[in-house]
């Protein structure tokens, strides 16, 4: 009897104990997992990069900047405007950061532009490395007294004077750097020179209306000879114009003009 | 289908015998041996975010094996470790550079995920474990709910109330079958009488 109930009661809660091995695996299954499980990071992070710059300063470097050329340069205006221009050169140990900026300043009368001159232009140069040096130019168009002017680390530089004159007498057109000592000193020697030129074109007028015969037999000859040899007799005569420019410019003149001459006789 | 559930009932029970023995024996090996609870030797870590995706998935469970000594001075670039990033945070990534200075090796880590390596040098002390290779996908999601408060009410508490409804029904039925049985007697008694 007792045996048949019990045998009753396992077949009839039979569920129940299912319920209760299935609950008994969840709990062990939670415990399990939560006792052997630790957490790890395994960080996740995303690195966003921003690039940007922050100026704490602008450093512009040693560099100094130094115009080259020494003494007032006169130049003779020529036309609508004449180009004039001063050397600039980077004397400091550095290069120059960013390119610069370089000033004109002009003085109608012969007085300092640096103390009683307007700006008239304002240019830019290429920023220079060190020890390089470039040409800063600027078309004067008036008459008068002109300085460049630029600025370093060090402060204002000024160049030295350059005075645009009118070309009166016939001067030379292009630029000349001599000081204006030199320059008069040049001016008295062409000065010179021109007046010798002339006294020596006039006695060889006289010389050669003699001469004039024997010469046209012999260019009827040679004609080269002749013109070697008239080269050489007027090298004779003006031994003063040698070594100027001007001066070997107005030799080729009246070779030309004797050639003409000769011509003229052998006709 | 009583054929059925009789076979169920003895695999449920079979494998509530075999989580019993397995978990009694690892939970006393583990005690034994202190330190971190340990399965065969490995460290079971839940994975709690995807910086090293695809390799592992958030929420899996990873097996890693604790290393030391020697072992920790001789990975080599590609080794998945496990670190102290700090006293409580371990992290695992991958190494990408392995430097010798002069306070030892030292480890540059990225996760796989990531677009950028770890800010910090890893010291080759600081090294946990190694990861196997072997993973279990979504069980760390349980594993991490079950440790929160929702999850602790989730699952362990209303299943807990469930089972003794549950069982608080059946002994009410038994009781009530025990009545019904003792009325039936008495009924029958004078009758026999």
């Amino acid at each position: 009897m007792r045996q048949t109930r019990l045998r009753k009661y396992r077949s009839q809660y039979r569920w129940f104990r299912f319920v209760s091995k299935i609950a008994l695996i969840w709990y062990l299954f939670v415990f399990s997992a939560t006792y052997f499980t630790s957490g790890t990071s395994a960080d996740f992070f995303y690195d966003a990069r921003a690039t940007s710059e922050v100026s704490s300063g602008i450093w512009l470097g040693d560099y100094r900047l130094k115009f080259t050329e020494n003494g007032t340069e006169n130049v003779y205006l020529c036309g609508e405007s004449v180009e004039i221009g001063r050397a600039l050169k980077n004397v400091g140990p550095d290069d120059m950061a960013e390119d610069g900026t370089y000033y004109v300043y002009y003085s109608a009368d012969n007085g300092s532009p640096q103390n009683h001159g307007v700006e008239v232009y304002e240019g830019t140069f290429n920023a220079l490395k060190s020890k390089e040096e470039i040409r800063l130019q600027f078309h004067a168009k008036n008459i008068g007294t002109y300085a460049f002017h630029v600025q370093d680390t060090d402060g204002d530089k000024w160049s030295a004077k350059i005075h645009v004159k009118e070309n009166k007498s016939g001067n030379k057109c292009h630029n000349t750097n001599m000081t204006t000592e030199e320059i008069s000193v040049e001016n008295e020697k062409s000065d010179i020179n021109e007046s010798e030129e002339k006294a020596t074109a006039n006695a060889k007028k006289d010389d050669s209306d003699d001469e004039n015969a024997k010469k046209v037999e012999q260019i009827e000859q040679t004609p080269s000879e002749t013109e070697n040899e008239t080269r050489e007799e007027l090298r004779e005569q003006e031994p003063t114009n040698e070594g100027s420019s001007q001066g070997k410019e107005s030799n080729l003149n009246e070779e030309a003009e004797m050639n003409e001459q000769n011509d003229d006789n052998v006709e | 289908m009583k054929i059925f559930f009789k076979w169920l009932n003895r695999f449920v029970t079979a494998v509530l015998f075999v989580l019993l023995i397995g978990l009694g024996f690892l939970v006393f090996s583990s005690k034994l041996s202190g330190g971190e609870p340990n399965v065969f030797g490995y460290q079971l870590k839940t994975v709690l975010s995807g910086s090293m995706e695809p390799e592992f998935k958030t929420g899996s469970v990873i097996a890693v094996k604790p290393i030391d000594g020697e072992e920790r001075q001789q990975l080599k670039v590609g080794d998945v470790i496990t670190f102290m990033e700090s006293d409580d945070k371990l992290i695992t990534h991958r190494i990408i550079e392995v430097k010798e200075t002069g306070a030892g090796i030292v480890y540059t880590t990225k996760g796989d995920n990531n677009n950028a390596p770890d800010s910090n040098p890893v010291l080759a002390e600081n090294v946990v474990a190694v990861y196997s290779g072997f993973t279990i996908p979504y069980l760390g999601y349980i594993s991490e709910f079950s440790q929160s408060k929702n999850g602790i009410i989730a699952l362990l508490i209303v299943p807990g109330f469930l089972l003794i409804g549950y069982s608080g029904i059946t002994i009410w039925r038994a009781f009530h079958e025990l009545e019904k049985e003792k009325k039936k007697a008495e009924v029958e008694m004078p009758k026999t009488s």
